[in-house]
Formats: structure tokens, C-alpha cells, sequence
């Protein structure tokens, strides 16, 4: 593991278990994220990219499982890396870090909440449990970070109930629950996809300074193409449990190189071509169920290069293109070092 | 192109909590407050607007499946002005024919316990319009220009994905062969690489049995691409309606430029620098005096808090309510983004807007 990666995903495999028969869900992904850095998870519904991010702090439901693989993640620089695969469940260890030093937020931050109590004694409570606080301090604190996330008169919003917030500052507080502990890693699940759009502007706003002046790491699961290009510094694009190509923003949109990323990026309505408008490139059919997988390359059936006797037979090997840029293609075969097969 | 709806000043209140024993209502939320519109035939008019706005209201409210408080409402047909305001039950049921509606969520829009064949062809069993092979004929001809197949239709709907029972509703919403479709969030549900599918889907049908849309949506860039003009709203009102490259790339309502700021572009070369708005959207059961949007409009003034502005025609087809549109210079969607590239690799006057 390099030194400045924090979080590490070696060959993950989950498992769903359907009545006794193991269906695969993630196979195989590997990742790093690195200090100050976002990584995207970008697919489509059924992915696999919330699994993925579930996994991470052991919070899979109990039908799904981490069959093999690693995740180690290093809580300071220096200190050797702990592999969350092998602590217990739910043990002391795991529950250490999770919202400690690795911290969550999902869509709907009404999950997050509870109705009953305040905004203020329920970010209190995390400050109070975690980092051992007066009640005097947690309150003090609770108000720096409802300031720090923009929402406005926090010396109010501190007593304030969850349904007194709009979506936006309710998605904030969230946001202001899980830098509570001060974490070096936040996991962000479609964290602005149910809100409009000028909200959802504010809130990357907000995360893009606490990647700047907080130099926070992120994961951040979407499927939203326009977020992903605003916020991400490296992107993995997900198809049917694998990884089929990954590399830094700018060479997944300026560069793409699997035909699923193309085709991706051509069916997302774009604004610079208006006058040109009515006919999207779309892709055919749509994403198989876990139960129906295809063989071979999971997308040949969709996809406009399919080679036949090749990609309906074979797993197609990651390529790595260059050191930073990989895909999984027997497009590119000899474009570049096979890694894994 | 010629008329076929022309919406006057249409309210939506709902009434809310009650004073005394037989409740009279304490306040009301004004959903759609004062809408007027014109919708020509054969076009697509998108519908904007953030959450409670009052968008999904109004469209329920021109076909009347949700009853307008107040307000006009006349459809052209045949050469005659129907109002559809003044329609008893029966005559409203049979302008339904005519007007139909396609939703969100295709999840919770069909009927689990129907076979797909039985989905799409009660339309036409309910309003006694066909029968026995006639029926499935009807049915299995609009199913294939929907893009499903024949065996599909003896399946129920738990068998398909989101983006199928999306055409499923689609057949189902278009077998009576209306001329008006309100299509409420009807790609918003679904994944990238269907949504594309779906606005293709929509734009083709459109073209082959002539229809005319209200297509409401949030999300901006789908909007731009299925419609040839489109309406903003803000707080039950509408702020302007422009055709859609004008609406886009030439705004004149601050509302709009702050919406147009915020779409994030799938370009990592360009940064958004959105318009922030101020505060909170105002409740709907109270809105400001003056100009609703003054609350959170940086160029307000004082005559944008005492007066209400009338949405007025500011160029041909663009209509703005504003008092300041024709001394506002405003950005349209992508003049709000800054160049990501190096400094010294940027050109002078991009360094100069960072």
C-alpha cells in the first residue's frame, strides 16, 4: 500500500445470497483513494456502486457478503493498514471508525435523522459519544459546523427539528453530522440527487471546500455524469459488478476508451448543442438482472464493437493503458500491459 | 402551427387546517397561483421549476385532475372552443380521451395484478372503443411503436425494467390516440442510457401521431433537449416562457440565470461557478409582496418589493417577468463556467473572471 493512500479495495467480491444460492454482485474491484482526492463510482442502477460503498464500513445487509478481497485503510500516515475484511461485523474495531475516521452521507438525509430530537442534540450526541465532549462544547461545536456547511443563523438552527429544515439544509446538517469527528474520509452515496438544482450547486460547493481547504477524501457514488465531471479528480465507471474502466476526470471524458464510457457519455443531454437537439445517442436495451448475467463481457450484449466467439466467451483482461488510465476491453488488447485476467 | 390550449389566469389553493367547528380553512397553500399560457399544437412546452414550484400542480390542473380554483381553460378542436372548465363529469371524461398523462414513477403507475396486453388496452375496454381483435390489434400495434414486442404483452409488469414499464405507460397513455400528453417527470426516474432511449421514444411518437406535449421536469438538460419552448416557474407563478436556445443562452429573469448557472456541465475542463440565491424559497402559503422572487434576487430594488411585475413580451415570443429584464444583462447555461486549466495555459480575459 503507497503512503499516501488512505483507503484500498483489493479484489472485492460481494455476494448476494438468493435462498441459499450465492448470486455475484461485485466481482472483483480494486481502487485506491488517496489523500485530498474524490473517486467517483459512476453506473447505472444495479452496478453496484452503493453496494460497493456499503461494504466499506461492513454496513451490508445481511443478504449480502464480502466473499473475499480487502479493504485496508490506513488511519494516519505511517501507521500499517488495517484490513476491514477481517474485523468482526459489527466488533469494537470497525464501529471505531465508522463515523470516527471514515464517516457516511446518503440521499435521503431524513434516514439520517430522527424526528424526535433536535438538530443540535443529534450532532451533539455524535461530537459527546466520539470525542468524549461537554455537553457545552458539543453545542459550541454543533454551531461551528452548521456555519461551516452554510446554513444560515446556525445559533437557531442548533434547536431546530429535522422537519423545520427544507431538503437542502436538512441534506447540511447531514453533511455537518458527519464532520463531527473530524473524519479523513467521507463516503457520499448520491448525495445531491434528490435535490434541485440550486441546491444541489450549493452542496458540491460545500464539498468542494472541504476537499480544498480540509483536503478531505472522498468516495462519491453517483450516476449523474455533469456532478461527476465538477467534483471528481479520478472516476470508475461500473458496469454489472466490475470495474470497466478508470482513470483521472479528464482522461474518462476527454479520453474514453470502453465502449460502455462512450456510449455513456453520448447518451447525457448536453447543453453546448442545442440547435442539434431531439436525437440522443442512446444505448440499446437495457442492464441485465443480477440473475441473468451475461457471459463473457457482461455489456456484449449492448455493445457496438461486440466481437463474437470473443467477448460472449471470455472475460476481457484489465488493460492498463497507461499508469494511471485502465479499461477492461479486448478492444484494447496489446494497447497496453494486461494486469489481471 | 395553431392553438390548442389556452390557459387564463388558473389558480390552485388547498386549503389548510381549520378555525372552528364546521372549518373554514385557516390559510391556504397557493400552488399555482395566476398561470396563463398558450399551447400551440404539435409542440413541446417544457415546464421548470424547483420542488414546490407548483409545476406537477399545474399540469394536473389543465386537465383538470386536480380542480383549479379559479381560471380558464380552452381546448381548440375541430374548429371549436371547448370549455374545459365549464365540462360536467361525463363531458370531462370524454376530453380525457384527448388529454392523458404519463408519470414518474413507472413502479407504482400500473397495475401489478394486469398482464401488459390488459394494461395498455383498457383504455380502449373503459371507454367502449374496440373489442375482441380489433382490441388486441390496437393494442399490439401501439406496443410495437413503443418499442416492446408481442410476447411482452401476456407478461405482467413486475417482469420488466424500469425503462420498459416506462413504455408500457407510454403505450397505455397514448393507445386512446390523444392529442395532448402531460408528461410529468417522465424520464426522471431512469437511468442515463434510458432517458436517452425514452426522449428519443417520446420525440418519435410525437412526430408519428402529432401529439402535443407539456413536458415537466426538473431536471434541466433533458428539458432542453425534448422542448421547443419552455416555462419557468417560481413560487406558483411563471417567471418567463421563451423558446428553448433563448431561454438557455440568453435568460432574462434572475431566476432563470440562477438556474441555468447551477446545471452542472459533464465537462471537467470547465468549473461551474454557480449563481448562489440567497435565503430560503418563501412558503406558498404566504408569498412576498411585490416580486415573489425579490427575497433572493441580487438585483432587486425597492420598486421589486412594492410592485408585482407582469409577465410581459420583452422580444418576439419571450415573455419576462421582471422590472429590470431590459436593463439586466444576464449569463445563460455555460457562461457561467471558468476554464480548469492551468493559469498560464488560460487566455487573458478567462484569468480575469476567476
Amino acid at each position: 500500500m503507497q503512503n499516501d493512500v488512505l483507503l484500498e479495495v483489493r479484489d472485492l467480491h460481494i455476494m448476494l445470497d438468493f435462498d441459499g444460492e450465492d448470486i455475484p454482485v461485485v466481482q472483483g474491484i480494486n481502487f485506491e483513494l488517496s489523500a485530498g482526492k474524490v473517486l467517483a463510482l459512476v453506473g447505472e442502477s444495479g452496478c453496484g456502486k452503493s453496494v460497493t460503498s456499503q461494504s466499506l464500513l461492513r454496513l451490508l445487509p445481511r443478504e449480502l457478503r464480502i466473499t473475499s478481497g480487502q479493504i485496508n485503510f490506513r488511519a494516519a500516515e505511517g501507521q500499517p493498514p488495517v484490513d476491514f475484511v477481517s474485523l468482526a461485523k459489527d466488533g469494537k474495531e470497525i464501529r471505531k471508525i465508522r463515523g470516527n475516521q471514515i464517516a457516511m452521507i446518503f440521499q435521503e438525509p431524513m434516514s439520517s435523522f430522527s424526528v424526535l430530537h433536535t438538530i443540535g442534540n443529534q450532532i451533539g450526541e455524535v461530537i459527546r459519544l466520539h470525542l468524549k465532549a461537554s455537553k457545552a462544547e458539543a453545542r459550541a461545536l454543533t454551531i461551528e459546523l452548521l456555519d461551516k456547511v452554510g446554513i444560515p443563523d446556525p445559533a437557531r438552527a442548533v434547536d431546530q427539528y429535522p422537519y423545520d429544515f427544507s431538503g437542502g439544509m436538512r441534506q447540511r446538517a447531514m453533511i455537518a453530522k458527519a464532520l463531527a469527528c473530524n473524519p479523513s474520509v467521507l463516503i457520499a452515496d448520491e448525495p445531491t440527487t434528490a435535490l434541485d438544482v440550486t441546491i444541489q450547486a450549493q452542496v458540491l460547493e460545500i464539498m468542494r471546500g472541504l476537499k480544498a481547504d480540509d483536503g478531505m477524501s472522498m468516495i462519491f457514488i453517483t450516476h449523474d455524469l455533469g456532478v461527476v465531471a465538477q467534483i471528481a479528480d479520478d472516476v470508475a465507471i461500473m458496469y454489472m459488478g466490475k470495474i470497466v474502466e478508470k482513470g483521472p476526470v479528464g482522461e474518462i471524458f476527454g479520453n474514453p476508451q470502453h465502449p460502455y464510457t462512450v456510449s455513456l457519455l453520448n447518451a447525457i443531454p448536453r447543453l453546448g448543442d442545442l440547435t442539434a437537439r431531439r436525437q440522443l445517442a442512446s444505448i440499446r436495451g437495457s442492464v441485465p438482472s443480477l440473475f441473468e448475467r451475461p457471459s463473457g463481457c457482461a455489456f456484449h450484449p449492448r455493445c457496438d464493437s461486440f466481437m463474437d466467439e470473443l467477448c460472449n466467451v471470455q472475460s476481457p483482461p484489465l488493460i492498463r493503458l497507461s499508469q494511471v488510465h485502465e479499461v477492461r476491453c479486448f478492444l484494447h488488447r496489446g494497447a497496453g500491459e494486461e494486469a489481471e485476467p | 402551427m395553431s392553438r390548442l390550449l389556452t390557459i387564463t389566469d388558473i389558480k390552485v389553493h388547498f386549503p389548510i387546517g381549520k378555525v372552528g367547528f364546521f372549518g373554514r380553512p385557516a390559510a391556504y397553500v397557493r400552488a399555482v397561483d395566476g398561470v396563463s399560457l398558450e399551447i400551440q399544437r404539435g409542440e413541446t412546452l417544457g415546464l421548470v421549476g424547483e420542488s414546490g414550484s407548483g409545476k406537477t400542480t399545474l399540469g394536473r390542473a389543465v386537465l383538470r385532475a386536480i380542480e383549479p380554483t379559479g381560471g380558464q381553460i380552452v381546448y381548440e378542436r375541430n374548429g371549436a372552443s371547448i370549455d374545459i372548465m365549464a365540462l360536467d363529469r361525463n363531458g370531462l371524461r370524454a376530453m380525457w380521451r384527448h388529454m392523458q398523462m404519463i408519470f414518474q414513477d413507472p413502479y407504482s403507475s400500473l397495475n401489478p395484478r394486469m398482464t401488459v396486453r390488459d394494461v395498455i388496452g383498457e383504455p380502449l375496454i373503459a371507454n367502449k372503443l374496440a373489442k375482441g381483435s380489433a382490441l388486441n390489434d390496437r393494442v399490439i400495434d401501439m406496443a410495437q411503436r413503443c418499442g416492446l414486442n408481442v410476447e411482452h404483452l401476456s407478461r405482467f409488469p413486475h417482469a420488466f425494467s424500469g425503462g420498459q414499464r416506462q413504455r408500457i405507460a407510454i403505450a397505455r397513455a397514448l393507445i386512446l390516440h390523444p392529442e395532448f400528453v402531460v408528461c410529468d417527470e417522465a424520464v426522471s426516474a431512469l437511468d442515463v442510457s434510458i432517458q436517452a432511449q425514452i426522449l428519443n421514444l417520446l420525440a418519435d411518437l410525437q412526430v408519428q401521431l402529432n401529439l402535443t406535449y407539456l413536458f415537466i421536469a426538473h431536471d434541466l438538460a433533458a428539458v432542453a433537449y425534448a422542448c421547443d419552448r419552455v416555462a419557468v416557474m417560481y413560487l406558483g407563478q411563471i417567471v418567463e416562457i421563451a423558446p428553448t436556445e433563448r431561454l438557455y443562452y440568453a435568460p432574462k429573469h434572475p431566476y432563470t440565470e440562477a438556474l441555468m448557472s447551477a446545471i452542472p456541465e459533464a465537462d471537467p475542463s470547465r468549473v461551474m461557478q454557480p449563481v448562489f440565491l440567497t435565503g430560503e424559497r418563501p412558503s406558498p402559503t404566504n408569498p412576498p409582496d411585490g416580486c415573489r422572487f425579490h427575497t433572493r434576487c441580487r438585483y432587486a430594488t425597492d420598486s421589486c418589493r412594492k410592485s408585482v411585475p407582469e409577465l410581459r413580451e420583452d422580444a418576439v415570443g419571450h415573455w419576462v417577468a421582471c422590472h429590470h429584464a431590459e436593463q439586466l444583462t444576464l449569463k445563460g447555461a455555460l457562461e457561467h463556467g471558468v476554464s480548469a486549466r492551468p493559469a498560464h495555459l488560460a487566455s487573458p480575459n478567462i484569468q480575469a473572471s476567476t
